[in-house]
């Protein structure tokens, strides 16, 4: 009998258009068996946006289902971070062909911030603004990087933490799927702890709701995700909502 | 309020507000934007910013492009991209910005290059159960065998691997040629025989 390498897990997610915006161009999904979960954040002119970020959710996971089926899972060895890292370049490809050949589609990306949970560590992997964050022991931290114009000038030190909050900048991104034939993807394994709770969001909850109010909500539903997911979606709209609002919660039992 | 945001290689070098008239852009130091880049020419281009904002082609040796496409002089619309040697312009005019649509600053897929011909691979069962049958190789992973034994095919651009797998329920790895794989990925040729799980199956590549 071979052990189940993927750890037990409880998620919840949630989307929603948001206050301001008439439709949802954001996509979730995950699949618990497997320890896979993905957010996409679309952007593109009519209903573009919305094809690419679903585009982006469902090649990963198909790109990754006979991989992560449990006899191979469970079983082999395999460097899960290049796994995550071709399916990630697959589903670039995929938005790239479709935008070539449905006109109406030109132009559309979109971000992707995914989680594979295997064994003691989890992968993760990110293009563009969406964000992962980890609470764990009472602490919250940002442990994907953005792929923005902000988040470039202050790690060159131009900008400060605080001024970037204010900057009128923050909707221009540097990296994205679906806009080029080439497309790096940041892709970093942790180790994963008991109790850990994973947060994966676009940034229709960072651009509205500072990182303390993650984190005082966090420690408020940390015992149900479903709330939580809830609260969060809640918070982003009470300081304005104006962008879609998506978020996923991952804890580790 | 217009803008222009500078990247090099994907890495955003300065950002310029357009505050005058006209502004140069070449390699001279007499230019309102100097580019240290081979491909610049002295004087190469200039931004005309008055009610709208143009740029404009100033003879440079290499030219000017516009969201891909090489231009003399055109007028300039938020988000447009101008690549001028091996920098780019992101055009931003606040006016217009929409705070909450996202912008991306990267150079837009390139319509005009050649697309690659898609190289199309299968394997085929040669000896087994399902003798004759074929599976297609078009995602970046596919599975062969059984819970008794199984190999992976990876894509990677246009090469294809047998994936190493170790450990487990598997005993015995599956056999490329006859020879048990070991902890490396074997990159796969055309007529290349794959044992697993009891079948035996080729590899091949359609040109």
């Amino acid at each position: 009998m071979t052990k189940n390498k993927t750890p037990q897990l409880e998620i919840h997610g949630l989307t929603d258009e948001g206050l301001v915006r008439d439709h949802n161009e954001d996509y979730i999904s995950w699949v618990a068996k497997s320890g896979l979960v993905i957010l996409a954040d679309g952007m593109g002119g009519h209903n573009a946006g919305e094809v690419a970020s679903e585009l982006a959710v469902t090649c990963i996971t198909d790109a990754l289902e006979e991989v992560l089926s449990p006899d191979i899972k469970d079983t082999c060895e395999m460097d899960f971070e290049e796994v995550v890292h071709e399916a990630v370049v697959y589903a670039n490809d995929e938005i790239n062909l479709h935008s070539k050949t449905h006109p109406e589609c030109t132009g559309m990306g979109t971000t992707v911030v995914m989680a594979l949970f295997h064994s003691d560590s989890v992968i993760l992997a990110n293009v563009g603004d969406s964000r992962i964050y980890r609470f764990r022991k009472g602490e919250l931290q940002q442990v994907t990087s953005d792929h923005s114009l902000v988040q470039e000038m202050i790690d060159n030190g131009y900008m400060s933490e605080d001024e970037a909050q204010n900057s009128t900048n923050r909707n221009l991104i540097t990296r994205a799927l679906g806009i080029a034939e080439e497309v790096k993807v940041d892709v970093a394994r942790h180790a994963i702890e008991k109790d850990d709770i994973y947060l994966l969001c676009s940034d229709g909850l960072s651009d509205m709701v500072t990182d303390d109010l993650i984190f005082s909500s966090l420690v408020k539903t940390r015992q149900n995700l479903e709330r939580g997911a809830e609260d969060l979606v809640a918070l982003a709209k009470d300081h304005g909502g104006h962008d879609n609002v998506s978020v996923i919660l991952v804890a580790c039992k | 309020m217009a803008r222009l945001i500078i990247t090099h290689q994907g890495t955003v070098i300065k950002e310029y507000d357009l505050s005058k008239e006209k502004v140069t852009v070449g390699r001279k130091p007499s230019n309102d934007i100097i580019l240290d880049d081979p491909t610049v020419s002295g004087l190469h281009a200039a931004f005309l910013h008055m009610q709208h904002t143009y740029v404009e082609d100033m003879k440079s040796t290499n030219g000017i492009k516009l969201n891909g496409k090489t231009i003399n002089k055109r007028q300039l619309s938020h988000g447009d991209l101008v690549q001028i040697g091996q920098h780019e312009f992101k055009f931003i005019d606040d006016a217009v910005q929409d705070f909450e649509s996202t912008v991306v600053i990267a150079p837009p897929t390139q319509e005009f290059k050649e697309t690659k011909k898609p190289i199309k691979a299968s394997v085929m069962i040669t000896q087994g159960p399902k003798q004759g049958e074929s599976i297609i190789l078009n995602k970046p992973y596919t599975k062969l065998g059984s819970a008794s034994q199984v190999a992976v095919i990876a894509r990677r651009g246009e090469s294809y691997y047998l994936m190493p797998m170790t450990g487990g329920a598997q005993g015995e790895s599956p056999k490329l040629n006859g020879k048990q794989i070991g902890a490396e990925s074997m990159l796969l040729g055309h007529a290349d025989l794959i044992d697993v799980a009891g079948t035996q199956l080729k590899f091949i590549i359609e040109e």
